[in-house]
């Protein structure tokens, strides 16, 4: 049974009460709030997500209320609390639902070790893996939304799960995280996408998630064999760009661009090795999407 | 350079317990006692691992590269290997014999 069978009145009592008990990728959630833009969130991205019953196992306890206090009244709140801790400090009320979606990145990733887990977007097509590790600002998420859109499955636009006993990547289809300008380009280049409420004056200026496609979350038990390593970096009028990147250079780059290498030691190392092995390497640079999504759908896997 | 210099000994630290893969000639080195991962070049792969099996000589180590690498064994050959051996000694990978 999915959230989206749940009426919105449902969906909301169930939040304010022992909370929404769900699926994403292999992760469990139990997430309680009572504040409105969560439930609203939910209900246009969430809607998809198997609901898990009572008896099951529980990755991560979630609570995201407005703290107690004087300030609820003149400057209202959203704290983030896990498994009864409240690990950062409370953020504007109107980035509820933002704060909902990095909240869970922050419980995967430092929590989930017994998968590798670098910041990276992983997206698959024809059975081939492709991750695209990349500081932010590269243009990652929007080259990963432009791409979901077209045919692509989306696998994270933020983590990359990677199974320590067999190198398999791990499907963990969540809301895409837009920034700025990028929220305008995917609505015009994706008009079918759903992107939710916009975030304004966040630490990264304002933020909307668009929604999973719908065949990435029906198919997210389905792993995937990394095939590509693709370094993206968008540049204002420059001419798109594909050039092969060390092998070397991209082992280290995961490592330290990995959220739980170091507390995984050696097995780390031989995942992210595995990785290596198996991907063609590659520094991506591009301007337009229409152009990137052409050249991602003639990629030739590696030999 | 100094005679001294030349016949100064080199090892693996004790306890450095290494994995490595290579790809297109190049190194990524895994030190298990630190937890650090490193890249190396060819020539700082070839001497991290004639050193893992014998304590060398900086001269001698220095024909020995020569020799993998057909390289004449001059002081520009001489600079490189000791900014490797420089290199690998602030990484604690190896230190004075």
């Amino acid at each position: 049974m999915n959230i989206s069978t749940l009426s919105k009145t449902t969906l909301e009592q169930r939040l304010k009460n022992g909370g929404l008990l769900f699926r994403t990728g292999p992760i469990t959630i139990r997430l309680q709030s009572s504040i409105a833009a969560i439930a609203e969130g939910l209900h246009l991205l969430y809607g998809e997500y198997t609901l898990v019953d009572e008896d099951e196992f529980i990755d991560f306890h979630v609570r995201f209320e407005p703290p107690r206090g004087l300030r609820r009244w003149y400057r209202p709140q959203v704290e983030f609390e896990f498994d009864g801790h409240r690990p950062f400090k409370p953020l504007p009320y109107n980035q509820a639902f933002a704060m909902f979606e990095w909240a869970l990145n922050w419980c995967v990733a430092n929590h989930y070790h017994h998968y590798l887990i670098i910041h990276a977007a992983v997206i698959e097509k024809d059975g081939r893996g492709l991750i695209m590790p990349a500081p932010p600002g590269s243009g990652k998420s929007t080259l990963c939304a432009a791409l979901v859109n077209r045919g692509w499955r989306l696998f994270s636009d933020e983590l990359a799960l990677i199974s320590l006993t067999d190198g398999m990547l791990v499907p963990l289809p969540r809301p895409v995280g837009l920034k700025n300008e990028s929220i305008d380009i995917i609505a015009e280049f994706a008009p079918q996408a759903v992107i939710g409420h916009k975030a304004i004056d966040t630490a990264k200026g304002t933020v909307a998630h668009m929604k999973a496609p719908t065949t990435s979350i029906q198919r997210s038990a389905e792993l995937a064999p990394p095939a590509w390593l693709i370094f993206p970096k968008y540049e204002k009028n420059s001419d798109m760009s594909l050039v092969p990147h060390s092998k070397a250079h991209a082992c280290v780059y995961l490592a330290e661009n990995s959220f739980n290498y170091n507390v995984l030691g050696v097995d780390g190392f031989r995942a992210v090795s595995k990785v290596i092995d198996q991907c063609a390497c590659y520094d991506f640079t591009y301007s337009c999407l229409d152009e990137a999504v052409d050249l991602f759908d003639s990629l030739e896997p590696p030999g | 350079m100094s005679l001294n210099h030349l016949k100064q000994c080199w090892r693996i630290t004790s306890g450095f317990s290494p994995e490595w893969r290579e790809w297109e000639g190049e190194m990524v080195v895994y030190d298990s006692y630190s937890g650090d991962t490193h890249a190396f070049d060819a020539v700082t792969a070839f001497v991290l691992q004639t050193l893992s099996t014998q304590s060398q000589d900086t001269e001698t180590l220095m024909k020995q590269v020569a020799g993998q690498f057909d390289l004449p064994p001059d002081a520009e050959l001489l600079a490189y290997l000791e900014k490797v051996l420089n290199q690998l000694s602030s990484l604690r990978i190896v230190i004075p014999a």
